[in-house]
């Protein structure tokens, strides 16, 4: 089982993506079509023959095959905004249908074809369903219509037309607009310049219906767009108006177009009127009539009768005949019985129609001749959105089955396509999959009647939280169709291939262009820094992030199930599955491993070894002796009275290495302490292995004699020994005295970690906070963003000395522990050699000494001087940009509180937002923390701590300020923030207030009606008063 | 700055709320409008046929006129008043047009008194001679008079014109009548026996004599009394 390495796999081949997934349910392959098919299970039925109980698709074509045994004629509507699948359900019908159906059923399916007439009358030439022989007539038609959508012009023929049609059609009273400004002015309205190029400019009403008609456009119409005119068409902009008046036409073009820019009923009503009329234009131009149509269907059906067979259409969309779309529907409500019509073959129809289009244009005359009505909306919904996907289990199994098809080679499809369609037998990409058994478990899979299939790189969490979150933005609908486009297809064809590059999920924000990306919940806010404070690096934090967004349930709590940990829900495969770190979560880590045993101590025999090396041969025991005689040195140099700390020894005498001695066996390193061959030193070699290898029942004057034997040999190199450990390597100096270059990074860094207060200056009070610092081992700087709290340089100064810190407060300790008395186990810290280097400082106004850094393997040499280089070099400027900084920030706020007092402006924040929202105006949640949780007071409160940086009088001051006011210097960030964005929402709300208010006053205003009515009351007043005053005089 | 700029929204907001209210009474103004056009015109032009015909009409007449007119001020204003309030006013100006309706029948009611009371004594004496042998040849044009008179019972003058020219015709009629030179006796004589009352005793000299004048005589018979 490969099961182990389950991490950065893809296991669908790209170019599927694209196959599997198409845009038209008729554009996909067969195979690919019927692997990927989700049955329907919950078909409405807004009207049938007889009340219907099984709403199934099984049944819906049970019904239809029924009905065709019987002979019976049905007409069936489908409807359902775009995208929920009516296409989709049309042609698994067809296929299911004609696979079925008797041999004398001629079975014709009439797709969108890219949307436009002239595709859709080449369809119907090429589909041979009209005989060449029999039917040539009906067929030079279709042929001659199509020609004509392919000339020239055809935008003009369809204005001219329009201009035709309101003279010659006459509607029934209802349909007439009613408004005599429309009535009067369109003749020359439709005839105008101006205006024909208005309609006809791209993107207009013209445009799209050119589009919808002809091949030339290929793109065709969207399909959830009916091609036909808008109210919207004729909302004229001011420069197109003036056009109109200066341009001297005639004086009706300007009545209509300036009633149109005041009255928005009358551009729909307008829009609705032409609609109207589009019909009988389209007929005109194309040469080929709605009634035409109907009687080429009525030769069609008769010429079938003839030949005993019978018609069962499918139309994917009747807005594919838009303009004589009428004269199909006429057609396929006419039944085969009845006087007139026993010559007719029988009739099964099914037609997608979208909602907008059944309201619209759907004649009212034929809706009760419909006799299977059904949708596939969602009526519980309050937005338009499918009935099909409506839970998680739904959308998973829909996408298991797009996924399985991916994953298998369109070979494989066929060949099951051809074997039958049994949905049994369809190939299983998970079936021979090694890891589907880390993958499933992890990711979750779908029961369906070929077995599990796996839901990777998905999860049922992320496939429903991208379903949910379309249409966020207003922009689209929730429909098979948009969670195929905008989430499977997208995420893969976008995303797919960075699962091998280690780079998926990508960063949430760049998950969707169509949904948006979840947040963490209320409560939960601080998980996103928790995740980029368990991750290294902020790619992967971001990644984490996404993958906790979507795939997880929207936090890192830690939790225990089953035996293994799920953060976010989440178990550790699927973060393995992405290489992704397993970060901790919201609770600690767990037990680490041991440490392995150390390996068992060589043997050795010494003492001829030392007498060999003696005679100039090689030591072999060096080891041994080099650690017998670093312990020597160790123990009995006076290392205080050298002023040197346990640090530094322990460094130098790290094991035996640092002590080599000439021809010795085994590999020296570069930096070391050389004994020469001498007699000397072969007697204290001596001396010491007896102490440590020999029975140890020494008589005293042999003990004696080698005490004095170490003792002069100790005396003789005590110097040379000392000058080494003094050194933080080989050839390298003492930059400074360790302690003190230990103490001034550790307080520069207890400054940088926020923990030293101005009113705590002394060298006391210095000293005692370093050491608290070094206690509370906390020594981790957080690096916040540069945007928030700090500086550039402040920031990069953090960063540059955060792998030095814990060593610096590790070693500074150590270096100032003294021992008290010769026990060596009682310590005490050395405050008065703190105190002094304190001090010192202080009185050189904070200045650091200049060191250069030590190239040293020494940590506390390195690191030590690492750090205080970085402070050397920045800390003098990032404290100085600090003050910048502040300077700036209160700049910034006193400009946007603009004289008044921080109170002042968040009670005007509170009474604007208390007005948007009782205007229902929106605006984002965000702004309600100026209600909630920040306050005038604390913002004045930050101003002032802020002010007295400023007037820090040196540089100590600045500094204690600085790190004492982090804190508050966050919160002024959160506030000027706060503000910055508020006036930027009052600006955009007063530029957008302002222009809502123009577009009110012209319409609310139009004629200042009420000034009118008002003169009319007040002369009508008038007029009675004159004829009762007469009256009383005569009393 | 944002304190300005906020107040500003607030007042922007408060702004779009009225404007967007009277955006949505386009229709009711325009509605109200269309309905006091309409009465404006009719209240007009009742006036107006009143101010021809107030010197002519019965004191109490013009007093019940002038109430009612004084009934549509008070519903006009009433709903004058209302209107600030409520911009769709077409109920109450419907209710002023049906008083103002009625006005308009009282109008012509008394109208019609007037025309009455100034054309009967002439047209019944019209009807008196007509059937004497002298006015035979003036009786088409004295009953042309009488029908142009008699248009204007059913209509009231709709102007001065009109209103001379009834004066007019009535004043050419009662002359033409006039110069028929009938004395009050005679008329007495006549007017009873086309009621059919006239005995021989009627036929004193001064109505014996005028019938015996010209061809008169051959115009009566006698008959027996019931």
């Amino acid at each position: 089982m490969r099961s182990t390495n389950f991490m950065g796999y893809r296991c669908w081949e790209p170019e599927r993506i694209s196959e599997v997934i198409n845009r038209e349910a008729v554009s996909v392959g067969i195979a690919d079509f019927l692997a990927t098919h989700t049955p329907f299970n919950r078909i409405a039925y807004l009207h049938a023959p007889q009340a219907i109980s099984d709403t199934s698709e099984r049944a819906l074509l049970e019904e239809m095959l029924q009905g065709a045994a019987k002979d019976k004629h049905a007409f069936m509507v489908l409807q359902g905004i775009p995208g929920t699948g009516k296409s989709h359900l049309i042609r698994w019908l067809k296929e299911s249908y004609e696979a079925q159906s008797p041999e004398n059923e001629k079975v014709f399916l009439i797709e969108r074809a890219q949307c436009n007439l002239r595709s859709t009358l080449q369809q119907i030439i090429q589909s041979g369903i009209f005989d060449p022989v029999t039917m040539r007539e009906q067929l030079k038609k279709l042929e001659g219509a199509s020609t004509e959508l392919s000339k020239e012009g055809l935008k003009d023929s369809i204005l001219n037309n329009l201009q035709v049609a309101t003279l010659e059609v006459s509607l029934p009273e209802g349909e007439k607009p009613k408004s005599s400004r429309i009535r009067n002015n369109i003749k020359r309205f439709l005839l105008d310049d101006n205006i024909r190029e208005e309609l006809k400019k791209q993107g207009g009403p013209i445009e799209r219906i050119m589009r919808f008609l002809s091949t030339g456009y290929r793109a065709g119409v969207a399909s959830d767009e009916l091609p036909g005119f808008e109210a919207r068409d004729f909302d004229f902009d001011r420069i197109l108006r003036e056009k109109i008046t200066r341009g001297g036409g005639y004086a009706e073009v300007k009545e209509l177009a300036d009633s149109l820019n005041l009255k928005p009923e009358l551009r729909d009503e307008l829009a609705r009127y032409l609609n109207r009329l589009l019909n009988y234009a389209i007929g005109r131009t194309t040469l080929l009539s709605a009634e035409d149509l109907k009687q080429m269907f009525y030769d069609l059906r008769r010429q079938l009768r003839l030949q005993k067979r019978q018609l069962t259409l499918f139309i994917e969309d009747i807005t594919a005949f838009t303009g004589i779309d009428t004269g199909l529907v006429d057609v396929l409500a006419t039944q085969h019985t009845g006087e007139n019509n026993r010559d007719f073959c029988r009739l099964i129809s099914v037609i997608g129609i979208t909602d907008s289009y059944f309201k619209d244009r759907f004649p009212d005359n034929m809706k009760e001749r419909i006799t299977h009505h059904l949708t596939l909306n969602n009526s519980q919904s309050t937005i338009l959105e499918s009935d099909f996907l409506k839970n998680p289990e739904a959308t998973a199994q829909l996408t298991a089955r797009y996924l399985n098809a991916m994953r298998l080679k369109q070979t494989a499809l066929k060949a099951w396509s051809k074997d039958g369609v049994y949905p049994e037998r369809l190939p299983n990409g998970c079936a021979n999959c090694s890891y589907s058994s880390t993958c499933h478990p992890a990711f979750g899979a779908v029961e369906t009647e070929f077995g599990p299939v796996g839901l990777y790189p998905f999860n049922k969490e992320a496939i429903w939280t991208m379903y949910q979150r379309l249409g966020e933005n207003g922009q689209s609908s929730r429909t098979p169709r948009t969670f195929l486009n905008s989430v499977l297809y997208y995420v893969l064809q976008s995303h797919g291939v960075k699962i091998e590059m280690n780079q998926f999920p990508p960063p949430a924000k760049d998950m969707g262009s169509d949904f948006t990306p979840p947040s963490f919940p209320a409560g939960k806010n601080l998980h996103s820094r928790t995740i980029s404070m368990q991750c290294k690096d902020e790619e992967i934090a971001k990644r984490v992030e996404s993958l906790i967004l979507f795939w997880g349930n929207r936090t890192v709590d830690t939790i225990q199930s089953n035996g293994q940990r799920l953060v976010g829900n989440l178990p550790e495969a699927v973060f393995q599955a992405f290489k992704l770190p397993f970060i901790e979560g919201e609770i600690g880590s767990g037990p680490r491993p041991f440490p392995p045993p150390p390996p068992p101590p060589p043997k050795f025999s010494i003492f001829d070894d030392i007498k060999n090396w003696e005679n100039g041969q090689k030591l072999h025991n060096y080891e041994d002796l080099a650690k017998f005689l670093s312990t020597l040195i160790r123990s009995f140099i006076d290392w205080e009275a050298h002023s040197i700390n346990s640090v530094q020894l322990n460094n130098r005498f790290r094991g035996f290495r640092s002590v080599v001695f000439e021809d010795q066996t085994g590999v020296r390193g570069s930096d070391y302490l050389l004994f020469d061959r001498s007699r000397e030193t072969a007697e204290v070699l001596y001396a010491l292995a007896e102490f440590n290898t020999g029975d140890k029942s020494y008589q005293e004057g042999v003990y004696g004699g080698y005490l004095a034997t170490l003792s002069i040999w100790l005396n003789k190199h005590e110097q040379r020994i000392v000058e080494f450990v003094k050194q933080p390597g080989k050839d390298l100096t003492e930059p400074l005295p360790l302690p003190k270059l230990l103490l001034l990074d550790c307080l520069l860094l207890e400054s940088l970690n926020e923990r030293l207060r101005p009113e705590r200056h002394s060298a006391q009070d210095l000293f005692l906070d370093i050491i608290k610092g070094c206690k509370s081992n906390e020594g981790q700087i957080q690096v916040l963003p540069q945007d928030m709290a700090h500086s550039p340089t402040w920031s990069s100064l953090v960063k540059s000395v955060k792998s030095g810190e814990a060593t610096c407060y590790k070693h500074l300790r150590e270096v100032l522990n003294r021992a008290q008395g010769d026990t060596g186990t009682v310590i005490f810290l050395d405050a008065a050699t703190a105190l002094d280097i304190l001090t010192d400082f202080k009185q050189s106004g904070w200045a650091l000494p200049s060191i250069t850094e030590v190239k040293s393997n020494i940590n506390v040499w390195s690191d030590g001087s690492k750090v205080y280089q970085a402070l050397h070099l920045h800390f003098e400027r990032a404290i100085e940009e600090e003050r910048v900084r502040t300077q700036e920030w209160l700049t910034k706020v006193g400009v946007l509180l603009g004289g008044n007092t921080p109170q002042e402006v968040f009670r005007a924040i509170a009474e604007m937002l208390d007005k948007m929202n009782q205007h229902r105006e929106p605006y984002s949640g965000k702004f309600d923390e100026g209600k909630r949780n920040l306050r005038g007071t604390e913002l004045e409160t930050i101003r002032r701590d802020l002010e007295a940086i400023q007037a820090a009088p040196n540089k100590e001051q600045l500094a204690l300020r600085l790190s004492a006011a982090t804190q508050t210097m966050k919160n002024g960030q959160v506030y000027s923030q706060y503000l910055e964005d508020f006036y930027k929402l009052v600006c955009d709300k007063e530029q957008q207030l302002a222009n809502r208010i123009t577009k009110l006053q012209l319409e609310a205003n139009a004629g200042q009606l009420d000034v009118v009515v008002e003169r009319e009351y007040s002369a009508l007043e008038q007029a009675l008063k004159s004829v009762v005053a007469v009256k009383e005089t005569l009393k | 700055m944002i304190v300005a700029a906020s107040k500003n929204v607030c007042d922007q907001l408060e702004n779009i709320a009225k404007l967007e209210v009277a955006k949505s009474q386009i229709k009711d103004l325009e509605a109200t409008l269309d309905a006091l056009r309409q009465l404006k015109t009719y209240v007009s032009q009742l006036i107006q046929f009143y101010q021809l015909i107030q010197d002519r009409i019965s004191e109490s007449d013009r007093s019940s006129l002038e109430i009612q007119f004084d009934q549509i001020l008070q519903d006009i204003s009433f709903s004058h008043k209302s209107f600030a309030d409520q911009r769709r006013q077409v109920k109450a100006i419907e209710q002023a047009k049906d008083r103002a309706k009625k006005l308009e029948e009282r109008l012509n009611e008394s109208w019609k008194r007037y025309f009455k009371t100034q054309t009967n004594p002439h047209f019944e004496l019209l009807d008196l001679v007509q059937s004497l042998p002298e006015v035979r040849e003036q009786k088409v044009g004295l009953n042309q008079l009488r029908a142009q008179l008699m248009q204007f019972r059913d209509a009231l003058p709709r102007n001065p014109i009109q209103r001379a020219n009834f004066d007019e015709t009535l004043q050419h009629l009662a002359n033409r009548l006039d110069n028929l030179n009938f004395s009050p006796e005679v008329k007495t004589f006549l007017s009873k026996v086309r009621s059919g009352t006239a005995t021989l005793a009627e036929l004193n000299n001064e109505v014996l004599e005028w019938c015996q004048q010209g061809e008169r005589a051959k115009g009566f018979f006698i008959k027996f009394g019931n």
